[in-house]
């Protein structure tokens, strides 16, 4: 057996790293099963914990938050018939039709065991191609690197339907920021205006701090004076473990539904909510009783319960080998990792392939730990929908304010958090979408240093992001994402209604 | 969406505009290799068309006003009193330092999100802040300020 994956194990499985596992599962849940706190949020909030962490905790404390999220997003959607994350939109189609005709225990039985199925299946495919596709990467040069980069950035298109001029916009806002500091070949001060706070740059995430908190607590008070975002959590729903005949009838959706998640998961810029709409429709159209289908079955739960869970390995996949993310939480974890000077990508397979695998394990065991906290704190976690916002407000707030202080120990990160903040209440205002933002400051730095070096070793020559294979390649591709939203767009408009 | 839209684009124009002031400032290319203005001069030029593309689609968009509700109004500023304190906070918390600061920023949030009993915000505010500065500054090491701090 390759060391590596040995140490790996050894490291996701010491006892402090499952004892971070249980608990980011048990956030997760909470975070995912609580209307208008994402997953992202959930993560951004304990992301300060995670800096005096070693590394293989930090990563197991966040990827199970990633994976409890994604579970507990279904008690709500099923309970109240509101989603907790916008992943499980679908799970509510049929999981509240069960909850309103007296199976609410059954559709959240269903939940946990195919979004546990779906998140094993995800963790094989991980397992199976990260290293491969790593390999491969490392045969890059600067100049397929900056047409890769460029490819993860075309994921913009994929969030700019809406507007397409609003999107780039604001993924050149990303980059624009992302020149604030020293430049990353000569080490020339930037935009820094004398201040020397500002010679290291904006940190990402001080910034992601305060474009993910300061909305939502924006969002929190306005749910709090309209006493929405609160409901009655049903708290007597019957036996949560499904029997014999239902596992039989969950089978076939949740095998399309982990297929699908994990496909979509690779994909940058789609997403849960996409493989969970795409898995139902797969799994209405496979069914031998599609009429079922939005009456209450089982089926319609665990067709989208199993894809969004998978998507969480899925999303891994171009994380880890790649150093792109598929997602904002993605986004969020390279950032994590950044901070303990670990960088995702090619390289990690090479100069840290046992915390490589740590993190494949970590997974693992996320998947475990979901599972089995799901089942056994279901009754008590729905009571949680019950939390007053009052008081989770203000928790918000200062836990933003100590997260950007710990990132450095400066309270000049606080007020950078708060304009970032600002600015992401702004963007909202002018419907401009924040995650091409995000994904600017995730890939700009490297996106400039690649093309620097790149149009160095060619002299100037722009030809040669077209004469290597690979570049092409990549060029090739970003067209395809750029346009395949608009072409999908279209192709909607044109079919009747 | 139209006034939205002609805000934006004027705004980022003018955005667009310092930062190319800005930009003249770095130094340019040097010999064979692109300086630490180059990538700075090619955002420039993408920002300040796509903002000349936004402002067009302003100008020919058709004018449309959603009226706003009266409760809309009063939630709005509830809101903007909730991102003042936060400011308040961020800006005291130097001087006041954590112990002083974060109970009068909670019980002020916790006013702003609808909450009016005095001795349920008071045990709110003082529980979390020493749940939040036990766990923050004993188990993770962050070093906040506790106490007031004048010469900071």
């Amino acid at each position: 057996m390759n060391p590596a994956v040995l140490e790996g194990f050894l490291s996701a499985t010491a006892p402090e790293a499952l004892a971070a596992l249980a608990a980011g599962a048990l956030i997760g849940l909470i975070a995912g099963m609580l209307p208008g706190v994402t997953i992202s949020s959930g993560i951004i909030i304990v992301l300060p914990l995670t800096f005096v962490m070693g590394p293989h905790v930090a990563i197991s404390l966040l990827l199970g938050i990633y994976s409890g999220g994604m579970t507990g997003g279904s008690f709500s959607a099923i309970l109240l018939n509101i989603p907790g994350t916008p992943s499980a939109s679908a799970t509510g189609l049929d999981g509240h039709q069960m909850a309103r005709k007296g199976e609410a225990g059954l559709a959240l039985g269903t939940a946990i065991f195919s979004s546990f199925f779906g998140g094993m299946f995800s963790l094989l495919c991980l397992y199976l191609i990260a290293p491969q596709l790593a390999a491969v990467a490392l045969k890059f040069q600067a100049v397929d690197l900056f047409s890769l980069i460029f490819f993860g950035l075309t994921i913009i298109a994929s969030f700019a339907v809406q507007s397409v001029v609003k999107g780039i916009l604001s993924g050149l806002i990303g980059l624009i920021l992302v020149t604030v500091g020293q430049d990353p070949l000569m080490g020339t001060a930037r935009y820094t205006f004398g201040e020397v706070n500002l010679l290291q740059g904006v940190h990402f995430l001080t910034a992601l701090i305060g474009l993910f908190a300061i909305p939502q607590l924006a969002d929190g008070i306005a749910e709090s004076l309209k006493g929405t975002g609160k409901g009655n959590a049903l708290s007597r729903f019957g036996s949560i473990y499904p029997r014999w005949k239902h596992y039989r009838e969950m089978i076939i959706p949740t095998l399309i539904g982990s297929v699908v998640g994990t496909f979509i998961g690779i994909l940058p810029g789609t997403g849960g909510p996409i493989a969970a709409f795409l898995s139902y429709d797969y799994a209405q159209k496979a069914s031998r009783h599609p009429e079922k289908f939005g009456t209450g079955c089982i089926e319609g739960v665990a067709a989208p319960e199993s894809a969004n869970n998978a998507v969480c390995g899925g999303a891994l996949i171009p994380m880890m080998t790649l150093g792109i993310p598929g997602d904002p939480v993605t986004a969020i974890l390279i950032g994590a990792l950044l901070v303990h000077g670990l960088a995702p990508g090619p390289m990690l397979f090479v100069e840290r392939a046992d915390f490589a695998y740590t993190i494949i394990f970590s997974f693992f065991w996320s998947n475990i730990f979901t599972l089995a906290i799901a089942l056994l704190g279901v009754r008590l976690l729905v009571k949680v929908l019950d939390a007053p916002k009052a008081v989770l407000i203000p928790a918000i707030a200062v836990l933003c304010a100590i997260g950007s202080f710990a990132l450095r120990n400066s309270f000049f990160d606080t007020y950078v958090m708060f304009a970032f903040g600002l600015l992401g209440l702004m963007m909202r205002w002018l419907g401009m979408p924040v995650v091409p933002l995000i994904l600017a400051l995730v890939l700009g730095r490297p996106l400039e240093e690649n093309l620097r070096v790149a149009l160095t070793a060619s002299k100037g020559d722009v030809s040669t992001f077209f004469t290597s294979p690979i570049s092409l390649g990549f060029l090739l591709l970003s067209a395809v994402s750029i346009a395949w939203p608009f072409v999908q767009q279209w192709r909607r408009r044109g079919s009747p209604a | 969406m139209r006034t939205k839209n002609l805000t934006a684009a004027v705004g980022f124009l003018a955005f667009g505009a310092l930062y190319a002031y800005l930009t003249a400032q770095l130094p340019r290319r040097l010999g064979n290799v692109p300086g630490p203005s180059f990538f700075p001069w090619v955002l420039t030029w993408c920002f300040l068309g796509l903002s000349a593309v936004l402002l067009v689609q302003g100008l020919l968009a058709e004018p449309w006003h959603a009226p706003r509700p009266e409760a809309e109004k009063g939630t709005t500023r509830r809101t903007a009193a909730g991102l003042l304190f936060l400011a308040v906070y961020l800006a005291l918390l130097p001087f006041l330092g954590f112990l002083l600061a974060t109970p009068l920023a909670f019980a002020a949030l916790m006013w702003v999100a609808g909450e009016n009993r005095p001795l349920y915000i008071a045990g709110w505010s003082v529980g979390m802040t020493a749940l939040l500065y036990l766990t923050f500054h004993y188990l993770f090491q962050v070093p906040f300020p506790a106490a007031p701090d004048f010469s900071a």
